[in-house]
C-alpha cells in the first residue's frame, strides 16, 4: 500500500485547483448539509456533487468502492433507524400515517421519508470528499491545512502520518508473519476475547519499533531546525492564480448566503405530504 | 527535554500514532451486527500515556480521519471526536508525576487511575459523539444512544483487555534492572 | 574549526562518563574517520556535536569544546545546524518528506525560507548529486544508494561547512557503498565541506584517503594519525576492530610494515615472499544430497515481478551465501521459502518432500527463519522466555523445555543472560535471541537474513562463529542472506547471487571473483584481499587462506 496510489493523476480543472480551497470546500459544503433536513438540498448538492467528479474525469472504477461502501452503510443504517425508532419522523412532523401498526410494533411513512432524506445526506457528503481525495496529492494535503490556518505542526503530523502508513503497514505484516513463525496464529482463534488478547503479541513489538522510530525521527527532524520558527514556507506551495481567488469568492459569496439566510434558522424537516 | 506543548517529538508521535491507528484499523473482531472490537483502539491509550493527552487526542483524531477517508471516502465526523476525546482523557495519565513509560515507573494505582480515566473517557466520548449524531447528522437520539452504548462496551473491552496490559507491559520492559551479572 | 579540550560526558542517567578527557582538533577542509566498537561512544560524540546532547537527550558535558565557535554543551541545535549537518544511519527515519524534491526542501521550509527560492536551491542540489531524475520519486520506491544520496541533498541545501555521517553504509550493497564514498570524497574536494565520519565498513570507508582516523576504545581516544600509521600499528587489532582484509592477512602473514610507506597504498608492498601458492582446504560438499531445492519458482507482488525463474539448492551440512543488489529479491524469496509468500510458482522440496502445501507454521518446523529485524520477531520479555516460547505453546514439559532452552542458549553463547530482560542486550545479542529461538525446535536448515548488518567486528564474528558452531554440531543447512563478500568468503562453502529475478551464479566464490560481468552487474564487489592480489599477480586464496587460518 501506498498513500500516493490513491492520488489519481490529470489535469482537470479541479486537480489544478489549489488544495486549500478544495478542502475548505469540504468544509463549507459539509457545513450546509448539517445545516439541512431536506432531501431536495442534499439531492441538489449530490447531482452537483457528481458532476465535479464527471469534471475531474477520476475513473468511475476508483469510485466505485466508496460509493458501494456509502450504499451499504446507509442500507445498514435505515434498517437499524427503522427497528429502533420507527416513529422518529412523526415526532418532527406531529403527524402519523402508518405503514405498519401492531400491538407491539408501529411504522410510519413519516419516518420511512425520514430516514431516506438521512441516507440520501449521507450519499451528498460523499463527492465532495472524494473530489479532494482524488485529485489532491498527497504532498498538498499538509500545506493545504496549514494554509487554511491549521496549526503547521499538526499540518505537518499528517503529513508524517501519510508518509508512515505505507511503513508502519509492511512492519504490521512482518511481525504477524513472525508470530506465524512462532506458532501464533491470530486468524485461527476463534474465542473473541481470547483473540484480543492474542493482538498483544501484535501490538508490543510494533509499539515498540514505532516508539524507537519516533525518537529517531524527531531526532533527524530536530537536526533539520523543525520547529524553528512561528511560520514555515511548503515547497508544495504555488501561488494562488485566477481559478482559485474565483473559486474562493464563490466559496464567500455561499458561506455570506448561509449567514445571512439559513445560520440563525431552525432545522425543519422536510415532509412533502402532509 | 522540551516541554513545549507541541515538541518535535509530539509531532512525530502524533504523526506515527495516526499511522499505527490508520494501519491497524484493518484488523476487527467483529463481536455483533455493526459492532467490533477495533484495535487500533489500543493506540490511543498507549500512544496517550506514553506522550500525553495532546497526542492522545490528535491521533484519535487525525488517525480516525484519515482512516476513514483513505478506506471509505466519507469521514464520519463525531465519531472522529469520540476517537479524539478518549484519546485525549486516558492522555490525563501521563501528567501523574510518578508515572512515565519511558522510565519504566507504573504502580498498581496507575492501573487503578487509568481504568478509571478510561470510563471517563468514554463517558466523554460518548457524549460528544451523541451531540455530532443527533445535532448535525439528525440521527434519532435513542437510535444513537444504543449504537453508542454498543460501541463504549466494545472500546471499553479493548482497552481493558488490551490496551491497558500492553502500557504495562511497554513499561516493565522499561524497567531499570540492577543486580544482574555480567 | 572544531576544538575538544578536556572534554568530559556523562548521561544523566548513567553512573559513569561516556567519553573521557578528550582533546581532538578538526580544520576546516579535514576527512576524519571515526572508528571503535560498538558503544564506544563514537555516536555519542556525534550528537554532542550536532547539539543532540544535551538538547534532546540529557547529559553533563565540562571542558572546553567549541565548533564553528560555538560552545559544545551550550548551544542550541538550530544554532549547531548552521555549521555542520548530520546524516544518520537509519535512512527511512531520515526521510520525512512525501517524495525526494519536498524532502531535500525540509529545511529551508523550516527556516521559511520564500518558495521561489527553495525551488532554486533544491534543484541546483540535485542536479548537484545528479538526483534530479527521481525528484518526484517517494521513499519506498528508492534504493539503499539513492536514498543516501538524498539525505546527502537534504543537508547541503544547508550552506554548511561540515557533514557528520554516522554510518552511512550499514545496509548499502557492496557497490552502492563504494558510490557513497566516491560521492562523499568529492563533495569534500569540490565544495571544501570537512567530512567527519563514523563507519564500522573499514574495508568500504578507507577507499577515500582520509587525513587522519580516531580511534575511540571505552569513551577515550586512544589513537589519532593518518590512517597508514594506524593501519601499521596494533590499535584496532588490541580492540578487536578489523582492519581493511588485504591488511589484516599481511599482517597474519608476519609482513613487515616498518618500511610500508603507505598502508592502504597497493603499491607500497613487496610481495616476492608470497610465490608459492598456497592450496585451499574449503570442504567440498558436492556429494552430500540436497536438503532444499527450489525449482522454478516465480513470485510477484501485485504487477510488480521480483522472482522470475528461481533455481537453487542447498545440501546436507552447507552454508551457503546469497548475494546481490539491495531490492533484488533476496528477502523476498527467503519470504517464500518459509511460506510467507504462499503464491508463488513453482516448486520448494525439503529432503525431497515437497513443502508447497505447508503453511507457516509447518515450515517453521523445518526451516528456522531468523528475519532482518530482530525486534519484529521478540514478543517476551526475558531471554528464556522468548527462547521457550515455541516449546510452551507445544505443550511440551517443563523440565523437557528447560533442558532444550539450556542447550541452544548454551550454543548461542547466551547462556549467561538467561534471565535478563531483552530491552537490555545489544542488538547483537538480541540477534543470537532470534537464532535461539528458532533452534528450539531443531530446524534442519536455517534462513538468516542480513544477520551481521551494522554490527561491529565482535559482534559479526559472535554471529557468525555461532551459526558455523551450529552447523559443526548439529549438521544443519545454512541459507544465508548477506552484503558482505568477507562474510560470504570466510563462513561460507558456496555463494549464489540473485539478480533479475533469476540466479545469477552459483559455485564457489573464489571463482565469483573472477566474473567482473557478474559482480558488475549484482552491485558487488570482490574485497580488498582480491583487488590487492590481482594487483600484484598472486592467487588470492593465499591471503585469503592465510586471512581465515586455512580452515572454513
Ligand atoms: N541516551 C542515552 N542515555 C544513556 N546512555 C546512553 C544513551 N545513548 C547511548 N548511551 C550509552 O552510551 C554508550 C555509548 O553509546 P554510543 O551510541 O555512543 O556508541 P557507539 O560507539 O556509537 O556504538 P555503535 O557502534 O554500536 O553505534 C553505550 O554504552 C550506550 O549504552
Ligand atoms: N510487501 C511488498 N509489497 C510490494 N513490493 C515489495 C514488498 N516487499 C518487497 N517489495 C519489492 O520487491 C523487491 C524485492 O525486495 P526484497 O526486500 O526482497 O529485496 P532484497 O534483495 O531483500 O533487498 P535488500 O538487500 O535491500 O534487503 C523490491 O523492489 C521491493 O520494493
Ligand atoms: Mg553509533
Ligand atoms: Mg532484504
Amino acid at each position: 500500500m501506498n498513500t500516493s496510489d490513491l492520488f489519481f493523476h490529470g489535469d482537470s480543472f479541479f486537480h489544478k485547483l489549489d488544495a486549500s480551497i478544495k478542502l475548505l470546500s469540504v468544509i463549507v459544503w459539509t457545513i450546509f448539509i448539517f445545516k439541512f433536513q431536506d432531501i431536495r438540498v442534499f439531492a441538489l448538492f449530490l447531482i452537483v456533487g457528481l458532476i465535479m467528479l464527471y469534471i475531474s474525469k477520476v475513473p468511475a472504477k476508483l469510485l466505485k468502492a466508496p460509493f458501494i461502501f456509502i450504499v451499504l452503510f446507509t442500507i445498514f443504517n435505515s434498517i437499524f433507524l427503522l427497528v429502533i425508532t420507527p416513529q422518529y419522523g412523526s415526532e418532527l412532523t406531529g403527524t402519523y400515517t402508518y405503514v405498519i401498526q401492531t400491538d407491539h410494533y408501529a411504522m410510519t411513512y413519516e419516518t420511512v421519508f425520514y430516514m431516506l432524506t438521512l441516507s440520501m445526506k449521507y450519499l451528498a457528503l460523499l463527492p465532495i470528499t472524494l473530489l479532494f481525495v482524488f485529485t489532491t496529492h498527497p504532498t498538498q494535503f499538509a500545506s493545504s491545512l496549514n494554509r487554511i490556518g491549521v496549526n503547521y505542526k499538526i499540518a505537518y503530523s499528517v503529513n508524517l502520518s501519510l508518509r508512515y502508513i505505507p511503513t508502519v503497514v509492511d512492519e504490521m505484516w512482518t511481525i504477524k508473519n513472525a508470530l506465524m513463525i512462532k506458532g501464533i496464529n491470530i486468524d485461527d482463534e476463534t474465542n473473541k476475547i481470547k483473540k484480543l488478547k492474542l493482538y498483544l503479541n501484535l501490538l508490543i513489538p510494533l509499539m515498540k519499533n514505532s516508539i524507537e522510530k519516533i525518537d529517531t525521527i524527531s531526532n533527524a527532524m530536530d537536526l533539520r531546525s523543525f520547529g524553528y520558527g512561528k511560520k514555515r514556507t511548503w515547497y508544495r506551495f504555488e501561488k494562488f492564480q485566477t481559478r482559485d481567488y474565483a473559486a474562493l469568492a464563490t466559496l464567500v459569496i455561499l458561506m455570506v448566503l448561509f449567514l445571512l439566510f439559513f445560520a440563525f434558522e431552525p432545522r425543519v424537516f422536510y415532509y412533502p405530504f402532509i | 527535554m522540551n516541554k513545549k506543548l507541541l515538541s518535535t517529538q509530539t509531532v512525530v508521535a502524533i504523526g506515527i500514532g495516526a499511522a499505527l491507528y490508520a494501519a491497524l484499523s484493518f484488523f476487527q473482531i467483529p463481536v455483533g451486527p455493526n459492532t467490533s472490537f477495533r484495535i487500533a483502539i489500543a493506540v490511543l491509550a498507549i500512544i496517550g500515556a506514553y506522550y500525553g493527552p495532546v497526542a492522545g487526542f490528535s491521533v484519535g483524531f487525525i488517525g480516525h480521519a484519515l482512516n476513514d477517508m483513505l478506506m471509505y471516502g466519507s469521514v464520519w465526523w463525531s465519531w472522529v471526536f469520540l476517537s479524539a476525546v478518549l484519546g485525549g482523557v486516558i492522555g490525563f495519565i501521563y501528567l501523574e508525576k510518578d508515572f512515565s513509560i519511558k522510565e519504566g515507573m507504573l504502580e498498581k494505582k496507575h492501573i487503578f487511575k487509568m481504568i478509571v480515566l478510561t470510563i471517563i473517557g468514554l463517558l466523554l466520548a460518548s457524549l460528544v459523539a451523541y451531540i455530532g449524531d443527533v445535532f448535525f447528522y439528525g440521527e434519532p437520539a435513542d437510535k444513537v444512544w444504543i449504537q453508542i452504548i454498543i460501541a463504549s462496551i466494545s472500546n471499553a473491552i479493548v482497552l481493558v483487555v488490551l490496551g491497558i496490559p500492553a502500557i504495562v507491559l511497554l513499561a516493565k520492559n522499561n524497567q531499570k534492572h540492577t543486580g544482574l551479572e555480567n | 574549526m572544531i576544538k575538544l579540550q578536556n572534554l568530559n560526558l556523562k548521561y544523566r542517567k548513567l553512573n559513569n562518563p561516556t567519553l573521557k578527557e578528550m582533546n581532538l582538533e578538526i580544520n576546516p577542509g579535514e576527512k576524519v574517520l571515526i572508528v571503535g566498537p560498538s558503544g564506544s561512544g563514537k555516536s555519542t560524540l556525534g550528537k554532542l556535536l550536532n547539539g543532540l546532547i544535551p538538547n534532546s537527550q540529557t547529559a553533563t558535558v565540562s571542558g572546553d569544546n567549541s565548533a564553528y565557535g560555538f560552545a559544545l554543551g551550550k548551544s542550541t541545535i538550530f544554532e549547531l545546524s548552521t555549521k555542520i549537518g548530520t546524516i544518520m544511519q537509519d535512512q527511512d527515519a531520515q526521510f520525512v518528506g512525501l517524495n525526494v524534491a519536498e524532502d531535500i526542501a525540509f529545511y529551508l521550509e523550516n527556516l521559511s525560507v520564500d518558495v521561489d527560492t527553495m525551488h532554486t536551491k533544491v534543484d541546483e542540489v540535485m542536479e548537484l548529486l545528479d538526483i534530479t531524475e527521481i525528484k518526484d520519486t517517494d521513499p519506498s520506491r528508492l534504493s539503499g544508494g539513492e536514498k543516501q544520496k538524498v539525505s546527502l541533498a537534504g543537508v547541503l541545501v544547508n550552506d554548511v561547512d561540515c557533514l557528520l555521517l554516522d554510518e552511512p553504509l550499514a545496509n548499502l550493497d557492496p557497490q552502492s557503498a563504494v558510490d557513497v564514498m566516491n560521492l562523499i570524497s568529492d563533495i569534500n574536494h569540490k565544495l571544501n565541506k570537512t567530512i567527519i565520519m563514523i563507519e564500522h565498513r573499514l574495508e568500504d570507508a578507507l577507499l577515500i584517503n582520509f587525513d587522519k582516523v580516531v580511534v575511540i576504545d571505552n569513551g577515550v581516544i586512544i589513537a589519532n594519525d593518518a590512517p597508514s600509521n594506524i593501519m601499521k600499528s596494533d590499535v584496532l587489532t588490541n580492540i578487536g576492530i578489523r582492519k581493511p582484509l588485504f591488511i589484516e592477512a599481511l599482517s597474519k602473514a608476519n609482513y613487515d610494515f616498518t618500511n610500508v610507506a603507505n598502508a592502504l597504498d597497493y603499491d607500497s608492498y613487496d610481495l616476492s615472499i608470497f610465490k608459492d601458492n598456497i592450496e585451499g582446504k574449503s570442504r567440498d560438499l558436492n556429494t552430500n544430497h540436497n536438503l532444499l531445492e527450489v525449482e522454478n519458482l516465480e513470485f510477484s507482488y501485485g504487477e510488480h515481478n521480483v522472482l522470475t525463474d528461481v533455481n537453487l539448492n542447498v545440501k546436507q551440512g552447507e552454508i551457503v551465501s546469497l548475494l546481490g543488489a539491495n531490492g533484488t529479491g533476496k528477502s523476498t524469496l527467503c519470504n517464500a521459502i518459509i511460506g510467507i509468500n504462499k503464491d508463488y510458482n513453482g516448486s520448494i522440496k525439503l529432503n525431497d518432500e515437497s513443502i508447497d502445501s505447508l503453511g507457516i507454521f509447518e515450515r517453521s518446523n523445518l526451516i528456522g527463519y531468523v528475519m532482518q529485524n530482530p525486534n519484529h520477531y521478540i514478543t517476551e520479555t526475558v531471554v528464556e522466555d522468548e527462547v521457550a516460547f515455541t516449546l510452551r505453546q507445544a505443550g511440551i514439559n517443563k523440565s523437557e523445555i528447560d533442558t532444550k532452552v539450556e542447550e541452544v542458549l548454551e550454543a548461542c553463547r547466551l547462556l549467561k543472560y538467561k534471565k535478563w530482560p531483552i530491552s537490555m542486550l545489544s542488538y547483537g545479542q538480541r540477534r543470537r535471541v532470534t537464532i535461539a529461538a528458532c533452534l528450539v525446535k531443531n530446524p534442519k536448515l536455517i534462513i538468516l537474513d542480513e544477520p551481521t548488518a551494522g554490527q561491529d567486528f565482535e559482534t559479526f564474528k559472535s554471529i557468525m562463529d555461532t551459526v558455523r558452531d551450529l552447523r559443526d554440531k548439529y549438521n544443519m543447512s545454512v541459507l544465508v542472506i548477506t552484503h558482505n563478500m568477507q562474510l560470504a568468503y570466510e563462513y561460507s562453502d558456496r555463494a549464489i547471487v540473485l539478480g533479475s529475478g533469476k540466479i545469477q551464479f552459483d559455485g564457489k566464490i573464489e571463482n565469483l571473483y573472477e566474473q567482473t560481468e557478474i559482480l558488475k552487474n549484482n552491485n558487488l564487489r570482490s574485497t580488498s584481499i582480491q583487488r590487492f592480489s590481482k594487483h600484484h599477480n598472486i592467487s588470492s586464496n593465499i591471503l585469503g587462506q592465510i586471512l581465515i587460518g586455512g580452515e572454513k
